[in-house]
């Protein structure tokens, strides 16, 4: 899943989620029937983690563009000295 | 680290998060219904009055009951315990409250309670002082909801007079 | 030498720097259910703000794994209340229904009898041996709200502590595992 499908994933989640909480509490008070709003909220919550759990095609339509190899060795990393890679990797293990 | 899991994870905390606002909401709507309870409740017979050895005057009775309680009833309600007591004050107690006789009314469609009962407890009291006693039949009723704030209500039916002597 | 010192170095320092977060960060988990639970205690005013129902003794009012919230408040008790209370000599609390009071004049003591509405007689024979009546100090809270099935989760972990185990290994594992 993509940054933007985690996004909309959530969203989505969050949207349905209480969507059908609302329609489950009106459908249960105007049917005088508290196990029917019980019935529709479970359908609103397997219906929501079908479309929000697995990872659909739909979530992955913004891939992230990586820097094609063949360019990237044309812009070579800076060299940097034994000394320096130590201090730098403590630093990235620390903020890890 | 966007896993299958933990969006399962997710929905299933949200939503039991929303299912227990709806719950909070059906009883909260519950405080705004206003019931209006019909009940009348007559004792017709003293079936035995008399002393016990222990020296606590005892009482069964026998009385008629009867009631609507159909709105009561609200989409949140699982049952209603309704019941009657006897209550009374004396120099010992400032208030005697005696259950008499209980009922589970399961829904609105057996709500309509016409009867002619046996008190289920008898009328005990701490003591000896039910001769000539004046007693006030209380009916009280306890709605027990499907989930969230449980109801208590009361209403004072008619006052009856036990007589001076016991009975055996 | 130095060098290869230095890593080692940082890799420990970095260790126990993650470790102690984790272990902080577990110690948050349980220190807010504490909290949580305290303030309950708090503000219901009752020693068990929470109960779960163990016994078929409410039927059908409440079953066996339902919720019940307590308060205790100086209102004065009576019929019809559900009350949660401790009788001497027994571990288990018991949830039933008030069916009779009896109030002094002068000291305002009480005395209550209490009957599970499922039960076919009133309670003298669970109180302690010779026990007539229950006292106000009897008394844990009265039930004023309720839940169904939640307290399952409860009933299974203490009649399964292998679930429990699991569970709060489970849980560890999460916290311990997820990173930042």
């Amino acid at each position: 899943m993509d940054w933007q499908g985690q996004k909309r994933a959530e969203m989505l989640m969050q949207v349905l989620l209480v969507a059908s909480a609302v329609a489950a509490f009106l459908a249960g008070y105007v049917r005088a029937d508290f196990q029917f709003m019980l019935l529709v909220y479970a359908a609103g919550v397997v219906l929501t983690a079908l479309v929000t759990v697995p990872n659909w095609p739909f979530f992955n339509r913004n891939p992230l563009k990586w820097l094609d190899a063949a360019e990237a060795e044309r812009h070579p990393r800076p060299q940097v000295s034994a000394g320096a890679a130590a201090g730098g990797k403590k630093k990235s293990g620390k903020n890890k | 680290m966007h896993s299958w899991t933990q969006r399962l994870m997710g929905a299933a905390t949200t939503a039991a998060v929303l299912l227990a606002a709806a719950c909070a909401a059906a009883s909260a709507l519950d405080a705004f219904h206003v019931p209006a309870v019909q009940a009348q409740a007559h004792v017709t017979k003293i079936n035995r009055f008399h002393k016990q050895i222990n020296g606590n005057d005892k009482v069964t009775l026998t009385f008629n009951v009867s009631a609507n309680l159909e709105s009561l009833f609200t989409w949140n309600t699982k049952q209603v315990f309704v019941f009657l007591t006897a209550e009374y004050e004396n120099a010992k107690n400032s208030l005697n409250q005696v259950s008499l006789w209980d009922h589970i009314v399961p829904d609105k469609e057996h709500a309509n309670l016409q009867l002619e009962v046996k008190s289920k407890y008898p009328l005990i009291d701490q003591g000896s002082s039910l001769r000539g006693k004046k007693v006030q039949l209380v009916l009280h009723w306890h709605v027990m909801p499907n989930a969230g704030a449980m109801i208590r209500n009361r209403m004072m039916l008619s006052e009856f007079k036990l007589p001076d002597a016991y009975s055996s | 030498m130095g060098f290869v010192g230095d890593t080692v170095e940082s890799i420990r320092s970095m260790q126990i720097r993650q470790v102690l977060t984790q272990i902080i960060s577990l110690g948050m988990i349980v220190t807010s259910a504490l909290i949580i639970w305290k303030g309950l205690i708090v503000f219901t005013g009752s020693e068990s703000p929470v109960v779960v129902v163990l016994s078929g003794s409410m039927e059908p009012g409440f079953k066996r794994g339902d919720i019940l919230f307590l308060h205790m408040s100086k209102d004065p008790i009576r019929t019809g209340e559900i009350v949660v209370f401790n009788v001497d000599g027994r571990e288990i609390p018991i949830v039933h229904r008030v069916i009779k009071v009896h109030e002094r004049q002068d000291t305002a003591e009480v005395d209550i009898l209490t009957k599970g509405d499922n039960n076919f007689g009133d309670d003298r024979l669970l109180y302690a041996h010779g026990q007539l009546w229950l006292q106000r100090h009897h008394i844990m809270g009265r039930a004023v709200g309720y839940l169904p099935y939640v307290g399952w989760v409860t009933i299974i972990m203490t009649e399964k502590p292998f679930i429990k185990y699991l569970l709060i290994g489970a849980l560890g594992l999460l916290v311990i595992t997820s990173k930042d």
